[in-house]
């Protein structure tokens, strides 16, 4: 769980406050887990909710601003990007540098598989605003792993 | 789950396969003291709710116990009643007298003309109280079955016994107190006698003068909204801009709703009342910051921390970080309110009404975050006292609907005397607040 509260805070602080929290309504929402099997979905579920909504009071109403769809962007061709095996501990210092709304986004998206919908309603925002900031993400993230690549 | 995801999404997904970071140290020390905080302070919450309701508890239950119908007294009268013939013939001789002044509720024995004897309808049995319940109007008795009807509106029933107290009222007051109860519900019919007045006598109006009760219970509901009015504390000017605490101004309000009250109130005298009881109040604070362009470009100092390792702050002419905060916080009070009220009639129902109210209140609970203006960071909203004082001031009308209950409204203004900010607190608040307060009062004695 410490590592979804990693990646989806800005810094290490951060994250242990999401985790504390999390934790802290999960001994309290316990009694509601009927499938002890799924305990680990549901803690997930717990953190990235609380994560996703933290982001929404902090902001206090829609603030993500409706953005215009990059069309190179959304092509989402990466077909170029290296497929070698990535260190997570650099990738989550990338993620970390991404800007706030990309983090959740991406992090919600592409590595936890919620769908554009529900991460919509969390962050009270429109799919067609986080579907432009995902595919923004992607391009920052596949923009760093070419440099990352050329580098070598 | 969505398909066909590109495979960057695989790749970042892929590399967090096998991640397992360390868990920060005392992270189950934290949890755990957070966990009986959190225990602590729902405690509190019902400890709060539970004095409330008991608060509101006694108040309705002493609302119907002043409130029940009087049946022990009626009780007594049935069971002292019983059939005397020897009563009855001397209630027969019995004279009903009627002052030329009776349509203005005044009996005299100087200008008594007498009135056709009393036609009996029922047996008389005796009594042995004067109670003015033996009274029942013509509208009573129809609407009893058991009665006879064809009763004119100049007949009265009335025991035997009244007809020799009817002869000896001789002032408004005795006169008005003897018909005070005319439409008494529980009479005994069967300890009644038909009287009969002349066709020019009505039975007279039962007195409109209400009697002032000293007791009474009051709740009561206030909405109140202001803006904040922030004070830097002296020695932390330096580091606190006044273009921030402008901005502060501005941007930040405090919205005190909903704020319920139970008291207990009792009246010096016509017009001044004291009282108090419980109140319990939510007080919201919206903020919303935009620090960034708040500062003139002339400004230059204070770059290096201050004793206590913050940095003051100071403008950037709008060249800096932007410095947004939004959030939102809530305060839950229990109080205690000792109120003076000044009322004066305007007419019959309606009155001029005022108050002036000190409260003590309790801070039971904060929740959200707040901003720690020393470093602009988001912080738990815990820097508030545990206790303050406030005060508030309302003005408006009353009107009385009927002998128990009264209604009212009134305009208000109320804020903390005591900064709600503990004494570190880089600013204090003392917001006034304007708003519009409802309340009922139920006579109880």
């Amino acid at each position: 769980m410490y590592g979804h509260c990693l990646r989806y805070a800005g810094n290490v602080e951060e994250a242990q406050d999401v985790l504390q929290d999390g934790f802290i309504k999960v001994f309290e929402k316990i009694s509601s887990l009927k499938d002890a099997n799924s305990l680990e979905g549901w803690m997930s579920r717990i953190f990235i909710n609380l994560a996703l909504s933290n982001y929404r009071k902090r902001k206090a109403g829609p603030d993500l601003i409706e953005m215009e769809p990059l069309q190179e962007v959304l092509t989402d061709k990466d077909d170029d990007i290296p497929q070698d095996e990535l260190d997570p501990k650099l990738v989550l210092q990338q993620i970390q540098k991404l800007p706030e709304k990309y983090r959740l986004v991406l992090n919600a998206f592409a590595i936890d598989g919620l769908s554009h919908k529900e991460i919509a309603s969390l962050l009270d925002t429109t799919e067609s605003n986080t579907k432009s900031i995902l595919s923004r993400a992607r391009k920052i993230m596949r923009d760093w792993l070419n440099k990352k690549d050329n580098k070598k | 789950m969505e398909e066909n995801r590109p495979n960057i999404d695989q790749l970042i997904q892929s590399s967090f396969d096998s991640f397992e970071p360390q868990l920060p140290n005392g992270i189950w020390n934290n949890i755990d003291d957070q966990l009986n905080q959190k225990d602590l302070a729902k405690r509190k919450v019902i400890f709060g709710w539970s004095s409330v309701a008991a608060v509101v508890i006694i108040g309705l239950s002493g609302m119907l116990f002043f409130n029940m119908p009087d049946n022990a007294s009626v009780g007594i009268i049935n069971e002292n009643s019983s059939i005397n013939n020897e009563s009855h013939s001397k209630s027969t001789n019995n004279k009903i007298t009627q002052n030329s002044n009776l349509e203005n509720g005044l009996l005299s024995n100087s200008e008594n003309k007498e009135l056709s004897g009393p036609k009996i309808s029922n047996s008389v049995k005796s009594r042995s109280t004067n109670s003015p319940n033996n009274f029942i109007t013509k509208s009573t008795l129809h609407n009893n079955k058991s009665l006879n009807s064809g009763l004119s509106n100049s007949e009265i029933l009335v025991k035997s016994e009244e007809v020799d107290l009817i002869s000896e009222l001789k002032s408004e007051a005795d006169y008005n107190y003897f018909f005070e109860d005319l439409t008494s519900k529980d009479l005994e019919l069967t300890n009644t006698t038909i009287l009969q007045l002349p066709a020019s006598s009505q039975i007279p109006q039962k007195p409109t003068k209400q009697k002032r009760s000293i007791w009474a219970f009051e709740v009561g509901y206030d909405q109140n909204q202001t803006a904040i009015n922030y004070a830097v504390e002296a020695q932390l000017s330096q580091y606190v801009h006044k273009n921030f605490i402008n901005r502060m101004k501005q941007s930040e309000f405090a919205l005190a709703a909903p704020q319920l009250h139970l008291v207990l109130r009792y009246q010096l005298n016509p017009n001044w009342s004291v009282s108090t009881g419980l109140g319990y109040s939510q007080t919201r604070i919206s903020q919303n910051f935009n620090f960034q362009d708040s500062t003139p470009v002339s400004l230059a100092q204070g770059n290096e921390a201050d004793i206590n390792g913050n940095y003051p702050i100071f403008g950037y002419a709008g060249l800096g970080i932007p410095v947004l905060y939004s959030g939102n916080q809530t305060i839950s009070m229990i109080s205690v309110p000792v109120n003076l009220g000044y009322q004066k009639p305007i007419n019959k129902t309606w009155s001029f009404s005022s108050e002036l109210s000190l409260r003590y209140n309790k801070i039971t609970t904060t929740a959200g975050k707040t901003l720690d203006y020393h470093d602009l960071s988001l912080i738990d909203g815990l820097d508030y006292r545990g206790q303050i004082w406030s005060a508030k001031m309302s003005v408006g009308a009353e009107k009385r609907v009927s002998l128990r209950d009264i209604w009212g409204v009134r305009l208000n203004t109320q804020g903390a005397l005591t900064p709600f900010n503990t004494v570190n607190s880089p600013v204090s608040n003392r917001g006034w607040s304007l708003g519009m307060s409802v309340f009922y009062r139920y006579s109880i004695w």
